[in-house]
């Protein structure tokens, strides 16, 4: 990572293996900054959030050393994109496009509900719930790209 | 000590406390529920609490969650766990939740309120 001059859009960037003590270390450095970056408690709240539900599935689900999380305000879209990326087994990855796909697939409320739902009935320590929660508390576009092994979950959030 | 003799829960994060108040009792969260498995803790908790209510015809559960500044979607579950219990009983046994979030703590509102939806007519919520 370099410095440089004229920044358009301000970006936080941290790597960091997938360890589960960083996850509310992140999450509130995240508060904190977006709070003052985008002057808004709410958004600041809601992508604290996210940022931690995601960070929980990369390191639940890591194969291997390295978690990246990446913040970018695009300030002419008036966006932020959070990118959350590790290294993990292709069998999650095949279960995290179904997932995606499914949270994308119908109203956000009607789709946290039913996972709520279906919460309820798991007895495997996962609740599956982060993803449709993410969609439902922020309205925003989750989306996901694999190279190799290595997942990388984008979650875009509309902040007009 | 709550008069149902069931210890609290104090993790390196959270507190959770159950107390008894007039016609009910009330369950108090402090701190941030964030724990990778928080079933193993929360779950067995919860279900004491549940069985002891449905055993003395208790009808009303209060949950503070207002000194809560964190819960992760694991523990969402294990609210949704307790909160199903419920909705499957005869209509004797039932009993209400009043769910109390804080406004300052923004995912409070909206994914307490989906909890609500889980039960119809069984949670009401409260703002503060």
């Amino acid at each position: 990572m370099e410095l440089f001059k004229n920044v358009q859009n301000g970006f936080i960037e941290m790597i960091f293996g997938p360890r589960w003590t960083y996850i509310a270390t992140v999450r509130t450095f995240l508060q904190n900054f977006l709070a003052i970056t985008l002057a808004d408690n709410n958004w600041a709240d809601v992508i604290s959030m996210a940022a931690s539900e995601l960070l929980e599935n990369a390191v639940k689900y890591a194969s291997d050393e390295g978690t990246k999380i990446c913040v970018e305000h695009r300030k002419e879209e008036n966006k932020l994109y959070l990118v959350v990326e590790n290294f993990t087994y292709q069998e999650n990855i095949a279960i995290l496009r179904s997932e995606i796909d499914k949270i994308n697939s119908g109203d956000p409320t009607e789709v946290y509900l039913k996972k709520m739902q279906e919460a309820a009935l798991r007895t495997d320590g996962g609740s599956q719930l982060g993803l449709a929660r993410i969609r439902y508390e922020s309205n925003a576009d989750i989306s996901m790209s694999v190279e190799g092994d290595l997942v990388k979950v984008t979650v875009i959030f509309d902040l007009k | 000590m709550n008069s149902f003799g069931i210890d609290n829960v104090i993790t390196e994060k959270a507190n959770v406390e159950l107390t008894d108040i007039e016609g009910g009792v009330k369950v108090t969260f402090c701190g941030d529920i964030d724990v990778q498995n928080p079933e193993p803790i929360f779950v067995p908790f919860f279900e004491k609490i549940h069985n002891k209510i449905i055993e003395t015809g208790i009808k009303y559960a209060e949950l503070d969650f207002s000194k809560l500044t964190f819960l992760n979607s694991s523990g969402i579950k294990t609210l949704i766990k307790w909160i199903t219990k419920v909705t499957p009983l005869p209509a004797d046994k039932k009993y209400k939740f009043k769910i109390i979030a804080n406004h300052e703590i923004t995912w409070q509102e909206t994914s307490l309120k989906m909890l609500s939806m889980l039960a119809p007519g069984l949670i009401t919520i409260e703002v503060k």
